[in-house]
């Protein structure tokens, strides 16, 4: 097994790729996808400490079971986000969030 | 069927007819009534059933029911938190006071025709959440169903409200849920403090806390639940939402739901915290006597039948708060006979008001005069409720009033006397209101009015057996009440002629 | 014996006729008049078995007290009681309301009536006057002071019912308000009291509460109350005798009262009401005995009150506020008699007066039914259209300015004996002047109602001899008049079953015969002389004497017939000061309390938030760029605590 670090280092690039991408797409499609990069990069995370820490940690799967939290929680997410998105593009024939700015004072 | 299941029945009855009332079509209104009427009898029954069963000999928590819902996990132990009901005898005529109530308000909002549905709805969830209040043993229940009692109203009053509402509506909201903080910090300093990993109030009640913390934290309580109460200064919450607020919510309003933040006094405050009570409860009584001769003047200089009887309620409320501060049995007997008694005045008044204000649309006293002519019965009913409400023997109002007197008069006579005062005060605004609206020349512009129709003659009826019952027969309420109050901690007993009078008399 | 201990039996009747009527209102035949009537006389009936059995108690040596009652509602050591107790007083006044109310319900049963038909609201009338006399029963029966209270708010209440029986009047509501209000303000000081005693006897007995007071004055236990507490306790349940009375300075409320209907004015504001705070202060004596300056204070009220609605019933010209003004007066000859610990002879001026009183008021009331009309200065030369009225009315004027062998006579003249003998020689001046001006009213007001010659002749042609219904109860009163000052008397007593008269009878410490004092009696059977003979001197015919000596100083005449503007002093500290507390305390409640104390904070944050919603930009990069620097901050600040 490579070592943990390797991992964390995945995970990490993974997550700043999807902070990046919430940070600089204007599709609302796109910012979902970065976001679930960086759900994707915790879930990493999560995996990768339950399985190198199973010594320390006593043998339980918190780590994993929250992985398949996020799965669920993520897939929940975007079934609703989508949702959103297409009822805005329905009303306002556009994705782009920078049209999109109600949410004001 | 078990003791403790006829307690749980009276959430689950308004709680699944709201439910139901949810999932019928919109267009079903009169089947939204019945099923809101069907249910809050049901819940009457079952309050008259409760209080009627409850044993005053035995006295202490009865018809016990516990459910555990979460223990030994995290920071819990056993009995962590849990759906813990019982009643004593402070809780048990308040049941029974949110029985009529709730029957009376459904019977009132029969009319309602503006999205009944949710209306209903919303009604059924106060109701829940009150007799929640009343009957739950376990504080983190306690809050979910005070705050369940008081979270509906902002809904109810800014939808089917009247006269400046969102204000209203949000005023009472902020203030109440202002007060909700103080509660929920003053539940988790308790928590913590007691150490015992559980939210149940008889174990917690046994806990004997440091006396600074006591003195502390009783103050949390104290404003945070008093300010649904009604207690000065921040009271103008209350003749605000009533004006705002549809018939109905008025009466629950003033008829259970400032009760609430008196109950809670009790029910936290004292229980919990006897140390912190005893070195507060006289801030608590010059609190409710300014509160007595403060609403009765403010309600003298009022013109809108609302207002006058909001006023009216934060005076009564005063008397509530003094008699509570007495800390002597017959003082904190008072208190709770009053809250009783002024539940079912109150919740008359506004019954009657409504019923004028429907036709009428306005509640300008002045603009009425003579109105008995085509009003009769509204007239007396309106009568009898400010007759109670002035303290005239024979009717609920004196028997509460005067057992407050007498305890105020025994702990702090000076304050007493303002409080007796107040009393004659209220005379004058009641009658004033009288003599303008009801009594007089007939104003010829009011010829159209109508008087009660049955409905709303059946819920004046049935207040006014709770008014009359407990003012020429209090025994049974103070029977349940002084043996309950004869439990709580710091509260003193005073003494009787033999004690006083050795030697004189046999 | 029996009857001794089931009194209670007399005010349950009209209690249940009450409630029997309130329910069923005009559905019983005849507005139920019927039904009340019986009540009361049933209870009138009830009252000689119940006299019986009290005089065969007291010669069988049991002393004929009784006591009954339950526990209404108790716990610890506070108990309070329903309870009933027969004494001579309670039976005095027993008699003294079933035999009125009798008398003026029937008498009502014509008076409420225009040409054959019932007023409206004829039900009404009866149900609240059998609850005025269920609780009057009660109070004079009640054996504890807050059983007697219940019942004092309940004739309090059916006196503010009854006097705005015509409430379509305004001045009909105003008059019940005031009435209501003022003896309200009393009833608050006896209420403290009640509780004041209370919280130093433990007790609302009323035996307790004399014993506690006693205790450590005339015997030799430990004082229970030090004398400051005593004089506040009492002087606070004077207070709700003097309102209930109208006594000086409560006395206003009762003149307005007679926008009631007459018989009303009869009944509660003559008879039997208004004489519960003498009935009070009777039963209460010892107390009052026993604090220091009690009675000093109720003869001071009392000839303050008598003096000055005497003067003030000479300048009245409506029929029944003159009246209204004598029954003040004569409230306050009763207080004087008490002043001086004379309880049977107050009550037996209470008793003459009651019924001598309800004579004048049902008279008046029969001048007013048949002419629709109660200025005197319109009416006059009835007697000869009304022969009968007349001369009852002649019969209770002549009693109550105490011509001699009428019953006023008697009990005024006993007023004076104990008068003399107990108090100072100014106390005995000034009731003797007392007694003139009483005299000087009455015969005024009889010469220029039904004497002289008829002002308006219309009037006078419609005027009729009332109804037997009405006559018949003004007889039996005129009869009653001629014969119960002999009550007075040894033999008339012995003959009736009560040795040494009624103030024998009616006991307390030591036993007071009637003592006929001849100089005391000349004199002031000398005064009511002077009193009718100057009334006839200056009001004869076109009353110009009057009016010249009117004339004479006209501010006097001004302060006078402004009723020394006492009533507008009320009415002005009602306006300017009340009032405007209540106003401001409105205000104070607007502006600080809410518009400052609670709209301040959430101005505060709404202007807070308008600074602050500039951030809000509603893009959602810009939202996630905030959560992402938000992130990393907090993960930076971990760093270095952790470090």
């Amino acid at each position: 097994m490579p070592p943990l670090e390797h991992v964390l280092v995945v995970s990490a690039i993974l997550f700043s790729i999807g902070v990046y991408g919430v940070l600089t797409r204007r599709n609302a499609v796109n910012i979902l996808m970065s976001v679930e990069l960086m759900l994707n990069a915790v879930s990493i995370n999560m995996v990768a400490f339950a399985i190198y820490g199973r010594v320390a940690f006593d043998n339980t799967f918190t780590g994993i079971i929250f992985a398949f939290f996020i799965v669920v929680v993520a897939a929940a997410e975007v079934a609703l986000a989508l949702g959103i998105v297409v009822r805005l593009f329905r009303n306002r024939a556009t994705a782009n969030v920078d049209e999109v700015n109600l949410l004001k004072w | 069927m078990d003791a403790g299941e006829t307690l749980l029945l009276l959430l689950l009855i308004p709680a699944g007819a709201a439910l139901a009332i949810l999932l019928l079509p919109s267009q079903y209104k009169n089947a939204v009534r019945a099923i809101a009427l069907l249910a809050t009898l049901a819940t009457f029954i079952d309050s008259i059933y409760i209080f009627a069963l409850y044993d005053y000999q035995e006295g202490g928590l009865q018809f016990d029911l516990r459910y555990v819902w979460l223990e030994n996990v995290a920071f819990l132990r056993e009995n962590g938190i849990s759906l813990h009901l019982a009643v004593d005898g402070i809780a048990a005529p308040l049941v029974l006071l949110n029985g009529i109530v709730a029957f009376t308000g459904a019977l009132v909002s029969w009319k309602i025709d503006y999205r009944n549905k949710h209306f209903f709805f919303l009604f059924l969830f106060l109701v829940t959440g009150v007799f929640g209040v009343y009957i739950a043993q376990d504080l983190f229940f306690w809050f979910f169903a005070y705050e369940l009692a008081v979270l509906p109203m902002y809904l109810l009053i800014v939808i089917w409200g009247s006269t400046n509402k969102e204000y209203g509506a949000m005023k009472l909201m902020m203030v109440l849920v202002g007060g909700s903080v103080l509660i929920f910090i003053g539940i988790f300093a308790v928590f913590i403090e007691a150490g015992l990993g559980t939210f149940d109030l008889p174990a917690l009640g046994q806990v004997e806390f440091d006396a600074g913390f006591s003195k502390t934290f009783f103050p949390f309580f104290m404003i945070g639940c008093g300010v649904l109460a009604g207690l000065w200064p921040f009271h103008t919450w209350s003749p605000d939402g009533h004006v705002a607020a549809p018939t109905a919510v008025s009466m629950l309003h003033a008829g259970v739901l400032m009760k609430l933040g008196a109950f809670g006094i009790v029910r936290l405050g004292i229980e919990l915290l006897p140390a912190g009570t005893e070195f507060w409860m006289p801030v608590l009584l010059v609190l409710g006597a300014i509160a007595a001769i403060y609403g009765a003047f403010s309600a003298l200089h009022q013109h809108d039948l609302k207002f006058v009887i909001g006023y009216s309620s934060v005076s009564h409320m005063g008397f509530v708060l003094m008699g509570l501060g007495t800390m002597n049995t017959i003082g904190v007997n008072g208190a709770v006979l009053q809250m009783f008694s002024h539940g079912v005045m109150t919740a008359l008044f506004f019954a009657m008001v409504g019923a004028i204000y429907d036709q009428a649309h306005t509640r300008d006293i002045h603009a009425f005069g003579g109105i008995i002519r085509k009003m009769p019965l509204f007239v007396i009913f309106f009568g009898i409720a400010g007759l109670a409400s002035l303290g005239l023997p024979g009717l609920s109002g004196f028997v509460a009033e005067f057992h407050i007197f007498v305890g105020a008069f025994d702990a702090f006579p000076l304050f007493a006397a303002i409080g007796v005062l107040s009393a004659a005060v209220t005379a004058v605004y009641i009658l004033r209101l009288m003599g303008r609206a009801a009594l007089g020349p007939f104003n010829a512009k009011w010829e159209s009015l109508r008087d009660l129709r049955p409905y709303e003659a059946l819920a004046g009826v049935t207040l006014i057996a709770g008014i009359v019952a407990m003012g020429v027969w209090p025994a049974p309420f103070v029977d349940r009440i002084s043996v309950s109050v004869n439990e709580l901690p710091q509260v003193e007993q005073i003494g009787s002629p033999a004690d006083k009078l050795p030697g004189i008399i046999d | 014996m029996y009857w001794l201990d089931h009194a209670w039996i007399i005010p349950a009747i009209p209690a249940c006729a009450f409630i029997a009527l309130f329910v069923l209102g005009n559905r019983i035949p005849r507005g139920g008049d019927w039904l009340s009537i019986t009540a009361i006389a049933s209870g009138f009936v009830l009252f000689f078995f119940v006299l019986e059995a009290h005089l065969d108690s007291i010669q069988a040596g049991l002393g004929g007290l009784s006591n009954v009652g339950f526990n209404w509602l108790q716990f610890e050591g506070f108990t309070l009681r329903i309870g009933f107790t027969v004494d001579s007083i309670a039976l005095v006044m027993l008699g003294v309301v079933t035999l009125v109310a009798l008398l003026v319900q029937i008498y009502s049963v014509a008076y409420m009536r225009h040409h054959g038909k019932p007023e409206p609201r004829y039900w009404w009338y009866f149900a609240v006057h059998s609850l005025f006399v269920a609780a009057m029963l009660a109070l004079v029966l009640a054996d504890n002071l807050l059983f007697l209270y219940i019942a004092w708010e309940g004739v309090g209440l059916c006196s503010f019912l009854l006097i705005g029986f015509y409430y379509e009047k305004r001045s009909a509501v105003e008059a019940a308000k005031k009435a209501f209000v003022t003896t309200r303000l009393g009833d608050v000081g006896l209420l403290i009291g009640i509780i004041l005693l209370w919280r130093a006897t433990g007790s609302f007995q009323i035996s307790d509460i004399i014993a506690a007071a006693q205790a450590g004055r005339t015997n030799d236990l430990a004082p229970v109350m030090s004398d400051g507490y005593l004089i506040l306790a009492t002087l606070m349940v004077f207070l709700g005798a003097m309102g209930k009375s109208a006594q000086f300075p409560f006395h206003v409320w009762l003149p307005d009262a007679m926008e009631g209907p007459t018989p009303v004015s009869a009944l509660i504001h003559a008879a039997t009401m208004v004489v519960a705070g003498v009935y009070l202060v009777a039963r209460l004596l010892p107390l009052f005995d026993a604090t220091p300056g009690a009675l000093q204070v109720v003869t001071a009220v009392g000839l303050t009150t008598a003096l000055l609605a005497g003067v003030l019933a000479l300048v009245q010209t409506d029929i029944k506020r003159v009246l209204a003004y004598s029954t003040v007066s004569q409230l306050g000859f009763m207080f004087v008699a008490l002043g001086a610990g004379a309880v049977g002879v107050a009550i037996f001026h209470l008793l003459t007066h009651a019924v001598f009183k309800a004579l004048l008021f049902l008279g008046s009331g029969s001048v007013i039914h048949m002419t629709e009309e109660q200025d005197a200065r319109r009416l006059g030369g009835l007697w000869w259209r009304m022969p009968i009225t007349t001369l009852t009315f002649a019969i209770g004027a002549l009693a109550l300015a105490g011509i001699p062998p009428l019953a006023g006579f008697f009990s005024k003249d006993e007023i004076f004996v104990v008068v003399n003998a107990y108090q100072s020689d100014v106390v005995l001046i000034l009731m003797g002047l007392a007694a003139f001006l009483s005299a000087l009213y009455m015969a005024r007001l009889v010469i220029i109602t039904f004497l002289g010659s008829p002002k308006d002749l219309a009037m006078i042609r419609r005027a009729r001899e009332a109804p037997l219904l009405m006559v018949g109860p003004l007889l039996i009163l005129a009869v009653l008049t001629l014969l119960v000052g002999f009550f007075a008397f040894d033999q008339v007593g012995r003959a009736l079953g009560f040795p040494g008269g009624i103030n024998n009878y009616v006991y307390f410490p030591l036993p007071e015969t009637f003592h006929f004092d001849d100089t005391i009696a000349a004199a002031t059977g000398v005064a009511s002389l002077a009193g009718i003979g100057a009334a006839f001197w200056l009001f004869w015919g076109r009353a110009e004497r009057a009016q010249r000596l009117a004339a004479f100083a006209p501010p006097v005449t001004v302060l006078v017939q402004n009723k020394f503007y006492m009533d507008d002093l009320y009415q002005a500290a009602i306006d300017r000061l009340v009032l405007p507390a209540g106003r401001a305390v409105a205000v104070f409640d607007r502006v600080v309390v809410n518009d400052t104390g609670i709209n301040g904070p959430a101005d505060f944050t709404r202007y807070g938030a308008s600074w602050m919603r500039y951030h809000v930009t509603g893009r959602i990069p810009d939202y996630a760029l905030f959560m992402v620097l938000g992130i990393a901050a907090a993960g930076a600040l971990g760093f270095l605590v952790r470090l």
